[in-house]
């Protein structure tokens, strides 16, 4: 593998979607700078999220895509969706209607990818007072539609890392056992149009 | 060189912008001054003739770079005047047949003859200008640090796909932009592949390599920009031209439509989105994808710090998308369909997939992808609304577009006008806020005397007469003609602090067994009311008894002493009234429990609970005081005037003046036993102690 000599021994491109106000963009701003937005004065790359993070001794390059979560843009998201590996749907617990969305942006995941390693994320897990949604609904919720449930705040960095670093570890076991299939396929249909190859979506 | 270009353009008349064939059309620089349809002819034809002449010299490798040659200058044209001249004198040449030719001629004459002086430079740059991307490139190639043999590979390769690429395109059969975009997608991968798995790429580091792929791409298409960006047998001119009129349609959609924070009227923020608008029309000034991609990152970074600036922190998508959406908008930029779908097709596939600039080429695909189907919904306005503004019907201003189309004044009138809304709405936002205070101190003042008034109404502090049952009397005169002490103790009492013993005494022995249970209830109102009257101004009033007695001992005393001794000089029956005194002088406590068992509607002992607990609270011990004067001595005097009965004419004095049978008060008290009063001892309800307390003094 060539690209063993680089920085990273692999790439992954994760999205981000859920309602706007969730806290999308501070759980990528909490997990790339370590840092929460409330006083924090940009530097560079704020907008367009890298971290590399070390997995069983495989180093990961995370490109985090941070999406508009606005209704009125629902329908253009298609496009983000092109060879990404993983997706974190983000509601916020305080917000009901956000996570009663969550179903929508599960359809849409459908709809855009074939394969794609999901995980579910209630942010803004900091005020029990103001949490409306439970975590033994969003728990049987998760169960229901077989996806791993986080719940987090971006603001005291609870749970951030931990469930990064799930995805991460869901995408790479996902990459991993499908590059051993194809490995066992390869002899016969090594030079199978790679060039469409490339182009899929969800590699 | 632009000099010499720059007067003859200066000079062409409509005539010139027209198809140099004839046809009628207008022709363009990009294909030197043909129309479409007669340039397309022409290069056929063109690259037939040097195909011939290849095969002729029997060069092959020089073919792809001639081709390349000839690409080159027609790609420059637009930017160099000179170039725009010379191809026509080329083809004119050539195309003796040409009917607009003779104009032509007779212009570059005429254009020859004034710039003799510089005609010997343009000749010599002739042969040097062909190819300086051309030249560029193997000037790069030889940069890269890639082996040698590796950088032959490469150029190999770039050949290979050029050919490719042309061959297609002058192919005769049905044409697929997809087919193209697979072929040239393919190439990359064999590219990648030859550089990384090649043992002539062996020793160059991971950067050098992807510089090689990024190279390889570059080259190949710049060099085929002209075929590759909007050919002619897609539909992408007819989108952008869709595209363009849609976003002309839209000019009246301000930031606020879009629910995006960039401020149209501060300079400031003006000039950064001034900065990622000229990014964004630059994208088509650019020939090679990556360079079309960087442009857009840089765009989007403009907004980026932009919104930092107005959000004051990081921005996140739900932010970046409308204001992407709103810099589009007021861009407008030009082939902006053709662009994307030239990246899209052409680009490396990953490059559009991830990383910075795929981030950014997907938002703004998805911006083109909501200003296409945008109604009046996704704006927030009505549909009835959104047709008038589309259609013209309904007219708009805004700060933007009056900032870049009227005059200063207007745009003044226009800011001012944001400002002044701006200032409204603070305005609506402080009176509207005003009014919810005013609101709340009402209801403040409201509740604060509701609360009041239920306390009153609660707790009135009416004082009541005490009333002494019949059958006490009856038992305490009993007690009175069996006791024979309570003589000697009467007239002790007297001269000091006059009936008070006497009572306390009749108390002690007469109800011992009932008063005693009832004595913590009542000592609980003796204690308010004690309190009460301590902080009103009647405790005034009871001065002049305390000091008309000298008796500094309690003013209940004393003054129980005095009703009662003005009660029986005026009544002149003793036995009654000293009855009555015994009980309410004496024994305060035994007074109230008697008192109690009178009113029991008004004065029940749960009231009295209550009345204590408030007595506590700070709000109604404010109030306490406040309600006190007016019902209180109204009381006592109107008690003193109608009341017949002796027993509730005393009352209210003895209720406002009774002191707190607090402790302090009992400590007092013991002082005062210390002083050889034993009758006052009684008060403790220590009954047990005035067996030989209070007995032997008096002996």
């Amino acid at each position: 593998m060539a690209k063993m000599a680089r920085g990273f021994d692999h790439l992954f491109k994760l999205l981000i979607i859920g309602d706007s106000g969730v806290g999308k963009s501070s759980l990528l701003i909490r997990f790339s700078d370590d840092t929460f937005s409330g006083s924090y004065i940009t530097t560079i790359g704020v907008d367009f999220k890298i971290r590399t993070v070390d997995i069983g001794g495989l180093r990961v390059k995370l490109q985090i895509w941070d999406t508009a979560g606005q209704e009125r843009f629902r329908t253009i998201t298609s496009t983000y969706y092109r060879g990404t590996h993983g997706v974190i749907v983000v509601y916020d617990v305080t917000n009901g209607e956000s996570f009663a969305n969550v179903r929508r942006w599960l359809e849409e995941i459908q709809n855009n990818c074939d394969v794609v390693n999901k995980v579910l994320v209630g942010n803004k897990n900091d005020d029990p007072d103001r949490k409306v949604v439970i975590t033994e609904d969003a728990q049987r919720f998760a169960k229901q539609m077989d996806i791993e449930l986080f719940e987090t705040s971006a603001k005291d960095n609870i749970n951030v890392d931990e469930m990064f670093l799930s995805i991460t570890r869901q995408v790479l076991q996902h990459k991993l056992r499908t590059t051993s299939n194809e490995q066992q396929k390869d002899t016969i249909h090594l030079k199978n149009t790679p060039g469409t190859k490339r182009r899929k979506c969800c590699s | 060189m632009a000099t010499a270009a720059r007067p003859p353009s200066l000079r062409l008349g409509q005539q010139d912008l027209k198809c140099r064939t004839g046809c009628g059309f207008y022709g363009t620089p990009q294909n030197d001054g043909l129309c479409s349809m007669c340039f397309r002819e022409k290069f056929n034809d063109k690259q037939r003739k040097l195909k011939l002449k290849e095969r002729e010299a029997g060069l092959t490798p020089g073919a792809s770079s001639s081709g390349a040659a000839s690409g080159s200058v027609e790609r420059r044209s637009p930017q160099h005047g000179h170039g725009r001249m010379e191809p026509p004198k080329k083809q004119a040449d050539k195309d003796s047949e040409n009917s607009g030719t003779l104009h032509k001629k007779k212009f570059t004459a005429v254009l020859q003859k004034t710039l003799q002086a510089g005609a010997q430079k343009i000749t010599q740059q002739r042969g040097y200008v062909p190819d300086p991307t051309e030249n560029q490139f193997l000037l790069q190639l030889r940069q890269l640090r890639i082996p040698d043999d590796g950088k032959r590979k490469l150029k190999l390769e770039i050949q290979r796909l050029d050919g490719d690429i042309r061959k297609y395109m002058n192919g005769h059969g049905s044409k697929n932009i997809d087919e193209l975009s697979d072929a040239v997608q393919n190439a990359y991968t064999k590219v990648s592949d030859i550089v990384h798995n090649d043992p002539s790429f062996e020793i160059a580091t991971n950067e050098d390599r992807d510089s090689a792929i990024d190279f390889f791409e570059k080259v190949v298409m710049t060099q085929n920009h002209k075929f590759l960006f909007s050919p002619y047998f897609t539909s992408d001119e007819d989108s952008d031209v869709k595209v363009q009129k849609r976003i002309r349609q839209l000019s009246w959609i301000t930031a606020k439509h879009l629910d995006c924070s960039i401020d149209e009227v501060n300079s400031e923020a003006r000039d950064l989105v001034y900065n990622a608008i000229s990014e964004l029309v630059g994208i088509d000034s650019y020939y090679s994808p990556q360079e079309k991609l960087q442009c857009t990152v840089r765009c989007c970074r403009h907004i980026f710090e932009l919104l930092k600036r107005a959000t004051g922190g990081p921005a996140s998508a739900d932010d970046f998308l409308p204001a992407l959406i709103f810099v589009v908008l007021k861009a407008n930029p030009v082939r902006l369909h053709s662009n994307i779908n030239f990246v899209t097709r052409f680009t490396n596939a990953s490059r559009v997939m991830s990383g910075e600039g795929g981030y950014y080429f997907t938002n703004l695909c998805s911006a083109i992808a909501f200003i296409e189907n945008l109604n009046g919904e996704s704006l927030g306005i009505s549909s009835e609304e959104f047709e008038a503004l589309m259609s013209g019907q309904q007219s708009y201003s805004t700060p933007w577009e009056s900032a870049l189309l009227a005059c200063e004044s207007l745009h003044l009138i226009s800011e001012n006008m944001k400002r002044m809304e701006e200032l409204q709405k603070k305005n609506t936002l402080i009176s509207s806020g005003l009014t919810a205070f005013e609101k709340e101190l009402i209801e403040f003042q409201r509740e604060v005397t509701e609360r009041v008034d239920t306390v009153i109404a609660k707790a009135p502090l009416t004082l009541l007469p005490i009333k002494t049952p019949a059958f006490l009397i009856g038992q305490a005169r009993a007690q009175l003609q069996t006791d024979p002490d309570t003589g000697h103790y009467l007239e002790n009492v007297v001269g000091e602090c006059t009936l008070t013993s006497q009572s306390i005494i009749a108390g002690n022995d007469a109800l011992k067994s009932t008063i005693v249970t009832e004595e913590s209830g009542l000592s609980l109102k003796d204690t308010s009311i004690g309190s009460v009257g301590r902080l009103s101004p009647l405790q005034q009033n009871v001065q002049p008894p305390d000091n008309l007695f000298a008796s500094p001992i309690f003013n209940y005393a004393a003054f129980d002493a005095v009703s009662m001794l003005e009660e029986r000089s005026s009544e002149g029956t003793a036995d009654v009234v000293m009855l009555g005194t015994d009980f309410q002088g004496g024994l305060t406590n035994i007074n109230y429990d008697f008192d109690l068992s009178d009113q029991s509607g008004e004065n029940s002992t749960a009231d009295e609970a209550k009345l204590n607990l408030d007595e506590f609270d700070p709000l109604v011990q404010k109030s306490a005081p406040n309600r006190k004067p007016p019902t209180a001595l109204p009381d006592t005097s109107l008690l003193d005037s109608t009341m017949d009965s002796l027993i509730d004419s005393e009352v209210p004095g003895t209720s406002v003046l009774l002191p707190s049978p607090l402790k302090p008060e009992v400590a007092n008290y013991r002082g005062f036993s210390n002083f050889d009063i034993p009758s006052i001892s009684c008060n403790t309800g220590d009954f047990s102690s005035l067996g030989h307390d209070g007995v032997p003094p008096p002996k």
